[in-house]
């Protein structure tokens, strides 16, 4: 809280919007959606992002929560191909579709994928 | 390309949305529902359930023991619904005991009582050391604790989520819920500080 009269312990971060980009709620939306319709259970949403901040620290990641989410978002990518529900080049392939669709649509249109 | 196309985003972003359009496609998820979590965790949620709770706690002595003994149950009586398979325990902190949480795997929290968590909770600093060095954790958060009092940390799992009671402030004894409502800070009830005195309120 605004309140406390921390100083230097790295605790401290100011009172804000619970997510700092519409990217980050997307992220968590989505987490919580396959929690609510029975597809992830939240021991294994656990497990998963639990051994992808692991991985990610290894990596040299601070992980000082800021990453939060981006752990969250690589953590849900190697669900998706464990389960087989979309192989990682699918994933790849559907990153560069959307790059595509930003760069051949024009300014203040609706961007959609072809 | 020209310069006229539209804002190409970060390289994140275009992962989100890229995931978001897969797990849509296979249906796995639906979108108005998507719609629906942000709108409540952004608007609806958030840490004035906690309070409530707890200041409900403070003056209701038979809503506290209903609490203590089962926290989802006493949340979902104020309409606070947890989502399915998490269990909610109330942890009340003493003149000897003070609780603290922590998440040392990942960064479960309490949601539907507290909204999303602080960026601190989700750090490997607090994640270790509020296990490793729990009282040094509360004095950088001005919680100066007696040598005598215990702490007790919490390692919340994806069943269980711990809410702290904190003791409630002197001079407080005629105080209704709405104001002691105001005293809970989402800090306290994460036991990273104690609730606040009340002429720390800001007028």
């Amino acid at each position: 809280m605004a309140n406390s009269p921390v100083s230097g312990s790295g605790f401290r971060e100011p009172e804000g919007p619970a997510f700092r980009a519409p990217w980050e709620a997307q992220v968590f939306a989505l987490v919580c959606a396959l929690q609510d319709a029975g597809k992830l259970s939240p021991a294994e949403w656990s497990a998963l992002l639990g051994e992808e901040i692991r991985l990610a620290k290894e990596r040299g990641d601070p992980d000082l929560g800021d990453t939060y989410y981006v752990h969250c978002l690589a953590a849900l990518e190697k669900w998706l191909s464990e389960k087989n529900f979309a192989a990682h080049d699918e994933i790849g392939q559907r990153i560069a579709d959307w790059r595509a669709a930003y760069l051949r649509t024009p300014h203040g249109r609706p961007v959609e994928l072809r | 390309m020209s310069s006229d196309h539209s804002h190409l985003p970060s390289e994140t972003e275009l992962r989100a949305k890229a995931l978001e359009s897969l797990l849509v496609e296979k249906g796995l998820v639906k979108p108005e529902a998507l719609d629906a979590i942000i709108e409540t965790y952004q608007d609806k949620v958030g840490p004035r359930n906690g309070a409530h709770l707890v200041a409900l706690a403070w003056t209701d002595a038979e809503f506290r023991q209903r609490l203590l003994a089962d926290a989802s149950a006493a949340a979902a009586e104020m309409g606070y619904f947890g989502r399915q398979g998490e269990h909610l325990k109330a942890v009340e902190n003493t003149p000897e005991i003070h609780n603290l949480v922590v998440c040392t795997l990942c960064s479960c929290y309490p949601w539907t009582v507290l909204g999303l968590p602080p960026v601190w909770y989700k750090s490997a600093p607090y994640r270790s050391r509020a296990v490793s060095e729990p009282r040094s954790v509360l004095a950088e958060f001005g919680a100066e604790l007696p040598e005598e009092v215990r702490i007790r940390v919490w390692d919340s799992t994806s069943e269980m989520r711990y809410l702290v009671v904190p003791m409630r402030p002197a001079g407080t004894e005629d105080w209704s819920v709405e104001q002691l409502q105001r005293l809970v800070t989402r800090n306290a009830m994460i036991g990273v500080e104690q609730a606040l005195a009340p002429e720390r309120l800001a007028p």
